[in-house]
């Protein structure tokens, strides 16, 4: 297991120093919050659920014994909470239909009219393929790609073995080149 | 905008899987913080302190003579 880059701040924090834990804060929200924004695709779900992390992490701070790093640790309480969150959603019924507004546009470059669109459409196939994955296969594929965590970490994470994170991941961008298949004008009939 | 597949260079299964995630990652790269979610956590954060400071005080109220008693119990029940 690769050294804890908060190993620190979290003895500090743990022996009562509010400042340092503040400081984990501010390392890790931006980070929690992204990942559990393209979980939940709600702004005002997703910082509740990150406060709700970090809260609990607070509390939960003198039984953390270090045996895993602070930081999958904290990822493991966050995607917790965004599970309950989305249980929550089912149990009310209510609407949860895609919400594009709730996520960030990308941000319009200068290019042809015809490669914009065709970036727009694939980013649109891509949000929609991810929409559709069950929750195991986006978590896995918002870890690794979006997160930048090796497979090892994710499958701290996610508490499952390695060979299924790796069967996840790869089953998650099968799900979404699937999707892109037509607008790539690329081969349907083998894996490229 | 992201970069679609280039032709001439990795073979295509390894540009899309490389398209996914510039695409994942491009989706949330703009993501911060609300305005008030940095004031909310910090006194929810300030409340559970006080909490904890408070439960803190309470053991050790409730065994007179023996003081950091309480601290201790709460590290061992850890």
């Amino acid at each position: 297991m690769k050294v804890d880059p908060d190993r620190e701040l979290v003895e500090r924090a743990r022996a009562g120093e509010r400042a340092a834990f503040d400081l984990l804060v501010a390392r890790y929200q931006r980070r929690l919050l992204r990942l559990v924004l393209r979980l939940l695709r709600d702004q005002a779900e997703a910082e509740d659920v990150v406060q709700e992390t970090f809260l609990r992490a607070y509390r939960a701070l003198p039984r953390f014994r270090g045996e895993a790093a602070f930081y999958t640790w904290l990822y493991r309480i966050a995607l917790n909470g965004a599970r309950n969150a989305i249980l929550r959603r089912r149990q009310r019924s209510a609407p949860q239909g895609v919400m594009p507004s709730q996520l960030p546009a990308p941000v319009p470059e200068i290019g042809t009219p015809e490669s914009m669109l065709l970036s727009k459409q694939v980013m649109l196939a891509i949000d929609a393929a991810l929409e559709a994955l069950p929750l195991e296969l986006r978590t896995a594929i918002v870890l690794r790609e979006i997160e930048g965590l090796s497979y090892e970490e994710i499958a701290q994470i996610m508490e499952c073995p390695l060979g299924t994170v790796r069967s996840r991941i790869f089953r998650a961008r099968e799900a979404i080149a699937r999707r892109l298949r037509p607008l790539l004008d690329l081969p349907v009939d083998k894996r490229w | 905008m992201i970069l679609l597949p280039d032709e001439d260079e990795l073979p295509v299964g390894a540009q899309v899987d490389a398209l996914i995630g510039e695409a994942l990652r491009e989706s949330v790269a703009d993501v911060e913080p609300s305005a008030d979610f940095q004031a909310r956590l910090a006194a929810a954060l300030d409340a559970a302190e006080r909490s904890a400071e408070g439960a803190g005080k309470a053991a050790g109220a409730e065994l007179p003579g023996q003081a950091g008693q309480g601290a201790e119990t709460v590290e061992a029940a850890s």
